[in-house]
């Protein structure tokens, strides 16, 4: 086998400048398909990520009527039963969060705008989404009475620390909410549909400003491991009365989102593809004229004695071999470009980002450094390689032995 | 008793179409350690008579025996397998593996037999040093002129030790002086080695060398004579 292997090696490099070209197209072809299938799955990650923390969670536990009509008279009583629940998979729970949210009218002056209202236990989540770490300016809801709002909504309403903000609303069974609010700390929010219209109470002074004691619109549980929602979910669920509770995980909360990332992913892949297409049929291109030019020796060897299948191991391997060299310098020009962009991911500014934020995304082209990217690709062009390599195996099995010598 | 016997061997090309007679009832024998020459003029036969032989092609009719074993009915595998362990060829054009050195190109078909690599490197040297090659063994084809290419061609050839060489005008490529080397060799080979060689070949040096000299016209064998030779 070594011998074949060496023979194919030295065969491939008879025509150095024919090799060079189409392991260099397969080279481009796995830098370009690697970057991008980088920038679609970090962007993708960054979006779910920023949806999860800063919106659904993991798993949310809502009243049953929440999800068909989102108001205040469909929150949850954050009962004895429900902390025994949650109690009872404590070796699968890491933390819950709990939420009071709902739309209000913000007032400052003359200027008015719709804001989503959101009552948070401060300790809980910043352990989900780090919250605190964005703080712009101020503190981080610190003490009573005060508001945390988001820095695009700050610079709509046009406030800042210390200014006051008017709250007006409904509360639980019809009881009207209004209130006053100090600002005493401004966030920048990642998503930009959030940074333009949030405002953060503590959990208590929500409650207090809705009538809604010891209610919650959400409570959401993070499991100990990532990627067992499902799991967590179905357990859950068999002590939960059905008629009563909701318990969804973050891809049963966002599936327009995801419908939207999937199409996106799918394009992307299109794109590949076709770029892989391109790439074959080059890789095609150099197999075929070496079949042309090798004939007569393909002939003399199989007279020598040689089996055709030992001669389509031989040239199987340098088929693929090319393929394969462009793939291992691909991954390795790849590795070091990826591994900078996963750390300096690239900030949109000026008029782009700002008709990119006005898609609800946030302005950056991050990069995700993942095993699976670099496999993935490597594995798509070496089965082209492989497909495309079967064709002289068939030309080996198919040839004269007479005519090819004598060509 | 013959180690290659052929009988009524017939070839007919496009048969379908405009045939074309390439061997025409050709019955010969050939005994062990002969040094044959096949003569005759361009398409008299002789490459296809030695591809009949070498097992490459088969007869439209009439059959092919060596060491008394039909060859004609093979199966291709069995066939393949039949001439790397029997069969030694040179081509005109040599046909040397590009990509391998000469002592690679002469322990090639040893490696397709499984032969143990030590056996293989000796017995790989010291059939380039009878060839007189021993100072190139690790030059490749492109690096040797042609007389030199034609030698590594047969130290391959033998490399197997084949019952026979089947050689296709293995001189016709070649200067004098490089033809004459290579004869010498083959002849000496034939002598020590008693391996039968078959040539087919235009070359009167070829020729005179043989000791035996069948001539071929249209497919059919005109002439068939043992030659007296002086021992080399």
């Amino acid at each position: 086998m070594s011998l074949f292997i060496k023979m194919a090696w030295r065969n491939i490099w008879r025509s150095r400048r024919r090799t060079l070209i189409t392991a260099s197209s397969v080279f481009f072809a796995v830098i370009l398909a690697t970057v991008s299938d980088s920038m679609t799955k970090g962007t993708h990650q960054l979006m779910i990520s920023n949806m999860v923390k800063y919106s659904t969670g993991y798993i949310q536990l809502q009243d049953k009527l929440y999800d068909e009509e989102p108001s205040m008279d469909n929150t949850l009583l954050y009962s004895n039963d429900i902390r025994q629940l949650i109690g009872g998979h404590s070796d699968d729970i890491s933390y819950t969060v709990p939420r009071i949210q709902t739309f209000m009218l913000a007032s400052v002056g003359n200027t008015t705008r719709p804001v989503l209202i959101q009552g948070i236990d401060p300790a809980s989540e910043v352990r989900l989404n780090a919250l605190d770490e964005d703080l712009v300016k101020g503190s981080f809801l610190e003490g009573d009475g005060g508001v945390l709002i988001s820095e695009g909504l700050a610079d709509r309403l046009k406030l800042d620390l210390g200014d006051t903000l008017v709250l007006i609303g409904q509360g639980f069974q019809g009881a009207s909410a209004a209130g006053l609010f100090p600002v005493t700390g401004i966030v920048h929010l990642h998503l930009p549909q959030l940074n333009d219209r949030m405002v953060y109470l503590k959990l208590s002074d929500a409650q207090l400003l809705f009538n809604a004691e010891d209610r919650l619109t959400s409570l959401i549980i993070t499991p100990k491991n990532q990627g067992t929602e499902v799991e967590l979910v179905q357990r859950m669920k068999a002590g939960l009365d059905p008629e009563r509770f909701n318990l969804f995980t973050w891809r049963e909360m966002m599936p327009s989102l995801l419908q939207g990332l999937e199409m996106d992913r799918i394009s992307g892949k299109m794109m590949i593809w076709l770029l892989y297409l391109v790439v074959g049929f080059g890789i095609l291109g150099t197999v075929l004229t070496m079949l042309l030019e090798r004939r007569k020796e393909f002939g003399i060897l199989l007279s020598l004695g040689m089996k055709r299948k030992q001669l389509a191991i031989v040239a199987f391997t340098e088929s693929l071999l090319i393929s394969f060299l462009g793939v291992v310098a691909g991954i390795a020009g790849g590795t070091p470009l990826i591994l900078y962009l996963s750390h300096h991911p690239f900030r949109y500014t000026g008029d782009v980002a700002k008709m990119i934020e006005s898609y609800g995304m946030e302005p950056v082209m991050p990069f995700l450094m993942d095993f699976s990217v670099f496999a993935s690709q490597a594995l798509a062009v070496l089965v082209i390689g492989g497909l495309i390599a079967l064709y002289p195996v068939f030309k080996v099995y198919r040839i004269n032995i007479l005519h090819a010598a004598r060509s | 008793m013959p180690i290659i016997s052929t009988q009524g061997l017939t070839k007919i090309y496009n048969e379908r179409i405009v045939p074309v007679t390439a061997l025409n009832n050709v019955s010969l024998d050939f005994d062990a350690g002969e040094f044959t020459a096949i003569i005759g003029p361009s398409g008299s036969g002789k490459t296809t008579l030695l591809n009949m032989l070498g097992g490459l092609d088969k007869p439209t009719s009439g059959n092919i025996t060596i060491n008394g074993l039909e060859i004609t009915g093979m199966k291709e595998n069995r066939l393949m397998d039949y001439r790397l362990r029997n069969i030694g060829f040179v081509f005109q054009s040599y046909n040397l593996i590009p990509v391998l050195t000469a002592i690679e190109n002469v322990s090639f078909i040893m490696l397709l037999q499984k032969q143990p690599r030590n056996v293989i490197e000796k017995r790989a040297i010291e059939l380039l040093e009878q060839v007189g090659l021993s100072d190139r063994i690790h030059s490749r084809p492109g690096e040797l002129s042609g007389g030199q290419q034609q030698r590594v061609a047969v130290a391959r050839a033998l490399a197997s030790k084949p019952n026979y060489v089947l050689a296709d005008e293995p001189t016709a490529n070649l200067d004098t002086k490089s033809a004459f080397t290579l004869l010498d060799i083959m002849e000496k080979l034939n002598h020590e080695e008693k391996i039968t060689l078959i040539f087919s070949t235009h070359d009167q040096r070829v020729i005179e060398r043989a000791r035996r000299v069948i001539t071929l016209v249209d497919g059919t064998v005109t002439t068939d004579i043992p030659v007296e030779k002086q021992q080399v």
